[in-house]
């Protein structure tokens, strides 16, 4: 078929040089003056918060100021004083989400989805949130407007804190980006300095989930500051072989890491967390203690913005040629990574860069696979029109595709097989991811895909049950139906969620084309079919017979308001279908009078043309 | 790489380029009294228009931030993303200024008269300065008088020294589609601070920016009060977008770069034409990539130190004003290096590389930095990908072809039924569903094509290539009545809407304006969706007043088809358009007979 190959891309992916643009971004990042104002909103908090402190000889646990500027609003969190580096070297542990739900704390509960079902957080981060939970409600209101569901303030919007008061900030983004609406295209962008991880992979794959709640989140981690890399490592070296993943640290958001060299900008975790280790390693020994960490960023930044209009000499030797390369030895060279110089280093050097390089070769492979899903749509699209026809042909024949394709009668019946086996696996998938995915994020690709996927499954469906009578002595189709069926017409329930009024023109114009709308319909018939030769069958016991009545009885009633609603298609009357298999041995127990009244006067012929 | 000389590459004699450099600044003198000077250059047969420069503040920029307004396609109307329907953004101060010139002179009938003159007049744009974007409008404008009605003409030359950016990316997409580019030479000092000053938001520095202009007024005359400050402000926000460009053409996936775009002001302003650099030691570097361009602008002018920034913002602002001496210079030593895009995508990374000694040597003096080196990779790689993503599809063009050669089929043999449109409707016999399956395929092509072209994953010169925009106008006039039919076999116009207006896909909106772009229509061609009218005026049966537009429908109908680019066949007997004549009694007796006649 001349349409699969779709531009052969994928054989020549590994062969295509590849940039890191790190750098780039950190360029622009600093540049851009958010950072130095959100620096300055924090220090100016952080003085009016240590000389409370001195007048009223208390302490305040965080300290918060909304600061509207003319181009941003920026809101700024501080811890106080005695919220140090000693305070987290003591509490660097994690707490479930499961146990926050069990202490009566479910706020975060909303980052959990059926594929990620629970995350950790850093204990004296989420404590500290706790115990401030009354003012930062307040402030939530300030910020989001409840009803409509967008942010209520004018300008840009920026959630900045250091240290452990950054971590707070964190926290409040997610809440924030839960309560604002998924179609609303002003976002929060929380910038912390020095922040030390706050939570596991379970937190890092929530937030990454999401589409664009990664971007809305860049950490500022200089390389004298012990903080950020301070939980990289579980404190206790020795349990590191056998510690769980669950209660390992991993970074989530973008970080913007920097020396007084220069900096570059990461998002990969895998990557922050090499770049990290990098600058814990080169720096131990001239780590700054914590009183003077926020003056410490505030001149580094200085110092880099200075520099951006010059040009840095490199190290970069001959022998790099490879762009990749050359951009990550670059950017570890910025971070303050001496170990270019270091002979007996070296080794170490050379796999941590070539790691690197791997990871970028793996980052830019899956941007170009996820590149295009509606290439994808098409291919569907043909399957489905071959469908079509077998369903036209078998009409033609005065069978009904789904009798056609029970009773195996025609060299076609392959094809198809093959035709239903392709969607299905496409549509198994596709429901699976969707339904990983979290609630609101989910629902949206629910919806672009909603009808097709609903076109799908009232055309295979059929054939799917056809498959499963056909194995003489099966029964009750819809008890094992497949999850991707049944979670399709769930959706598609709900997405139609308003009262059913009469078929409308359109509706019963169209009658004659339309697939009929129970998927399930064809099991319905199997089943009154097998009633019904239970109730003929002399072998029957008199409760066999009584509950086979019942079933047929309810049957009946069912096809009746099928009919009414115009949502079966014609086809069922086709003469040799199972439809009329089952009215041919029924027919004179029949009990139901508009039913009776429709059959024996073919009203189905009026039906057809939508004027029944 | 240098075995040509400059004039040779840039299809300018180098008589010209000087003659240019000196008219421009000659020109300067007669700012305020006159819009433009024209002058022949002595025994050949150039005529020069030169624009003078200004140096007052409303001349560089007006409105708010950057001062860009969108191009009026009226006068300009190749300046567009055709596919995608983008207008180009132009620096409003200088449209204005231009237009007054194109309104207010003798200008149009001086090139006029040079056009018409039979010993085959080239005219040349030049301006230095402020002259030099208008020289740059006034070349677009001619190459859309005259050149587009007629190839054949002399095409213009546009040359311009230290002249500001003009337009935006799509200005110098279309001109590279256009294949005008390459009449576009523009002369840069390696410091020089005008180029880049378009990259900074003019209406935050007006302070600034008024002294400048005095300072270049007084031809340095007159001491700028804080050369440094202004110089830093211009790199910096310069630095801005040179990074988020570089972010883009190495395929950043980094989606903080979305969001601090919301937070940042960047400068819609790209560079056009060929660029050439000065180095400032007699060296030249020619190159052509935009991509390229924009990161030089700010590259070549980095700091080494901090201790050298009073010297380079001094000499950014005396650069400004070196043109005539330096380029004499340069043109007299020939030491030129040409940067296509294949010398960019293997540059050496440091200085000290041997082996293309020349060319690193010229590197070397703009003052490359290895960071600097590598955004010049990704502009030549990023180009690479480009052609090569083109010939990729360029192979599908085959397969194109053979599934409109089986739709074509299917559309002859249908005419001996209700003709293909009504048939694919009912849809009631193989070849209609095979008519389907080919449908859905050529869908697939084009969507992926389209795709492409938001993405900006194809050569700027795609959307002008003839063979494309024929086979798309093949295309849509074959398999659009199909989707028509489709759709409104589905009656989705109940719940959607028209297909007009709700339901057309892009793959036909877009081909339809290649086709009108290069045949330069003034109206929509819409011969492929007359279906689409012909459904709405059905479906408003029983409403006498609807008669007219049936009639109008009808007479466009017969226009086309006396044009040739609609069959026949859309009045056979029995198809709805047929029906809906008959129903407003507008059938000609004799239209089924002619039509006989012509297929049998």
């Amino acid at each position: 078929m001349l349409y699969c190959q779709a531009f052969g891309q994928s054989s020549r992916m590994n062969q295509l040089p590849i940039f890191t643009s790190g750098f780039e971004l950190a360029n622009l990042a600093v540049n851009s003056n958010l950072l130095h104002l959100s620096l300055s909103a924090i220090a100016a908090l952080q003085d009016e918060v240590n000389r409370f402190q001195q007048q009223q000889q208390q302490s305040l646990p965080l300290g918060c100021r909304v600061d509207r500027q003319s181009k941003y609003t920026i809101v700024a969190l501080v811890t106080s004083p005695s919220c140090t580096i000693h305070h987290l070297q003591q509490g660097g542990d994690l707490v479930s989400s499961a146990d926050l739900k069990q202490k009566n704390f479910p706020l975060f509960e909303f980052l959990c989805s059926k594929g990620n079902p629970c995350f950790s957080i850093l204990t004296a981060a989420i404590t500290l949130f706790y115990n401030c939970f009354t003012d930062l409600s307040c402030l939530r209101t300030q910020l989001v407007d409840p009803v409509t569901g967008n942010l209520s303030v004018d300008t840009p919007l920026i959630i900045t804190g250091n240290s452990l008061g950054g971590s707070v900030a964190s926290l409040f983004t997610l809440w924030l980006l839960d309560s604002i609406s998924p179609r609303s295209n002003k976002r929060p962008f929380c910038i912390t300095f020095g922040s030390p991880l706050i939570g596991n992979l379970g937190l890092q794959r929530a937030i990454s989930e999401r589409s664009t709640w990664n971007s809305c989140f860049l950490h500022v981690a200089a390389n004298q500051d012990p903080v950020p890399s301070l939980f990289l490592r579980p404190h206790i070296p020795q349990f590191l072989a056998s510690t769980p993943q669950t209660i390992l640290y991993r970074p989530f958001g973008a970080f913007l890491l920097c020396s007084e060299l220069g900096c570059t900008c990461v998002e990969d975790p895998e990557v922050v967390v090499r770049f990290l280790e990098s600058m814990a390693l080169e720096s131990t020994g001239s780590q700054i203690s914590d009183e003077y960490l926020l003056r410490y960023y505030a001149e580094i930044l200085e110092t880099l913005k200075a520099r951006l209009i010059l040009k840095r000499s490199s190290l970069l030797g001959l022998s790099v040629t490879d762009s990749l390369e050359a951009g990550i030895i670059l950017q570890l060279e910025a971070i303050g990574a001496k170990r270019i110089q270091q002979p007996q280093h070296n080794k170490d050097f050379t796999n941590l860069v070539s790691k690197l390089k791997e990871r970028e070769q793996i980052r830019m492979f899956n941007k170009r696979k996820a590149l295009n899903p509606s290439r994808k749509l098409n291919e569907i699209k043909i399957k489905m029109a071959y469908l079509e026809w077998y369903k036209k042909r078998c009409k033609a024949k005065e069978i009904g595709y789904y009798d056609s394709y029970k009773n195996h009668l025609s060299e076609s019946d392959r094809d198809v097989t093959k035709y239903k086996k392709f969607l299905t696996n496409y549509w198994k998938d596709l429901v699976e991811e969707a339904e990983k995915k979290p609630q609101k994020e989910g629902k949206f690709i629910q919806l672009t895909w909603l009808f097709a996927g609903t076109n799908y499954r009232r055309m295979v469906e059929p054939l799917e049950i056809a498959e499963y009578y056909r194995t003489h002595g099966n029964r009750n189709y819809e008890a094992l139906r497949s999850e991707h069926y049944r979670l399709l017409e769930k959706w598609q329930k709900e997405d139609a969620d308003r009262p059913t009024g009469p078929p409308s023109n359109k509706k019963k114009k169209e009658v004659a084309g339309a697939l009929t709308e129970d998927s399930c319909f064809w099991a319905k018939v199997e089943e009154a079919i097998i009633s019904c030769e239970l109730l003929m069958a002399p072998t029957s016991s008199a409760l066999e017979k009584q509950s086979s009545r019942e079933c047929l009885i309810d049957f009946e009633k069912y096809v009746m308001e099928q009919i009414k609603n115009y949502a079966v298609s014609p086809e069922i009357f086709l003469r040799e279908s199972s439809f009329m298999k089952w009215w041919g041995m029924y027919q004179n127990t029949a009990s139901n009078r508009s039913l009776i009244d429709f059959m024996r006067n073919s009203r189905n012929v009026q039906y057809e043309k939508g004027c029944f | 790489m240098a075995s040509v000389s400059l004039g040779e590459n840039l299809g300018i004699r180098e008589e010209v380029i000087k003659k240019a450099c000196s008219v421009s600044m000659k020109t300067h003198k007669s700012a305020g009294k006159q819009l433009y000077v024209a002058e022949k250059i002595r025994n050949s047969h150039e005529l020069v228009f030169s624009f003078p420069g200004s140096w007052s503040l409303s001349d560089w920029f007006i409105g708010s931030s950057f001062g860009e307004v969108k191009v009026d396609l009226e006068l300009f109307p190749s300046l567009k993303y055709i596919g995608l329907n983008q207008i180009a953004t132009v620096n409003g101060a200088f449209l204005n200024r231009f237009n007054a010139i194109l309104d207010n002179t003798q200008f149009k009938k001086e090139v006029e008269t040079a056009v018409t003159d039979r010993k085959q007049v080239q005219v040349v744009f030049t301006g230095h300065s402020l002259g030099g974007p208008i020289a740059i409008l006034a070349a677009i404008w001619f190459l859309e008088e005259y050149i587009r009605p007629d190839p054949k003409k002399m095409a213009p030359l546009c040359v311009t020294f230290g002249s500001p950016l003009v337009g935006d990316r799509i200005m110098s997409h279309a001109l590279r589609r256009e294949n005008w580019s390459r009449y576009f030479v523009n002369f840069v000092m390696r410091y020089d601070i005008v180029p880049r000053m378009s990259l900074t938001p003019l209406s935050s520095v007006e302070q600034q920016l008024r002294q400048v202009l005095n300072f270049f007024k007084a031809r340095s005359q007159e001491n700028v009060v804080e050369p440094s400050d202004f110089f830093v402000t211009v790199m910096r926000n310069a630095l801005s977008v040179v990074s988020h460009a570089a972010c883009k053409i190495m395929g950043n996936t980094n989606l903080l770069l979305e969001t601090l775009s919301n937070f940042v002001e960047l400068s819609p302003y790209r560079p056009l034409g060929t660029y050439v650099f000065c180095t400032g030691n007699e060296k030249l570097v020619v190159i052509r990539n935009p991509d390229a361009v924009l990161q030089l602008l700010f590259y070549t002018s980095q700091l080494s130190s901090e201790g050298d920034l009073p010297a380079v913002a001094r000499r950014s602002l005396i650069d400004h004003l070196s043109y005539k001496d330096e380029l004499e210079e340069c043109l007299k030593m020939q030491s030129v290096t040409f940067l296509d895009d294949h010398h960019l995508e293997a540059l050496p990374l440091s200085d000290d590389a041997s082996a293309t000694a020349e060319s690193n040597m010229a590197l070397k003096d703009l003052g490359l930095s290895a960071r600097a080196r590598l955004c010049l990779r990704a502009a030549g790689q990023l180009e690479k990908q480009k052609k090569s993503n083109q010939q990729a599809i360029d192979k599908k063009m085959e397969d194109i072809k053979n599934g409109l050669g089986k739709l074509q089929g299917y559309k002859d043999k249908c005419k001996h039924k209700v003709g293909y449109y009504d048939a694919f409707k009912i849809s009631e016999d193989k070849e209609d569903f095979e008519a389907n399956v080919n449908r859905l395929q050529l869908a697939g092509i084009w969507d992926e094509i389209i795709e492409m072209l938001k993405r900006n994953e194809l050569p700027d010169e795609f959307e002008g290539r003839k063979a494309w925009i024929d086979i798309g106008t093949q295309y849509r006039r074959i398999v659009e009545p199909l989707d028509i039919a489709n759709y409104y076999r589905h009656l989705k116009n109940e719940d959607t809407g028209p297909y007009m207006e709700r339901g057309r896909p892009k793959r036909y909106k877009c081909t339809q304006r290649w086709r009108e772009h290069a045949e330069r229509m003034s109206n929509e061609s819409l011969e492929s969706c007359f279906w689409a009218e012909a459904e709405e005026l059905c479906n408003k049966s029983g409403n006498p007043s609807i008669r007219d537009r049936v009639l109008q429908l009808k007479r466009r109908v017969e226009e086309w088809i006396r044009n040739g680019v609609l069959d026949e066949d859309v009045f056979l007997n029995g198809s709805t358009f047929e029906k809906l004549l008959t129903e407003h009694s507008l059938k000609n007796s004799d239209q089924n007979v002619v039509f006989q006649g012509s297929w049998s």
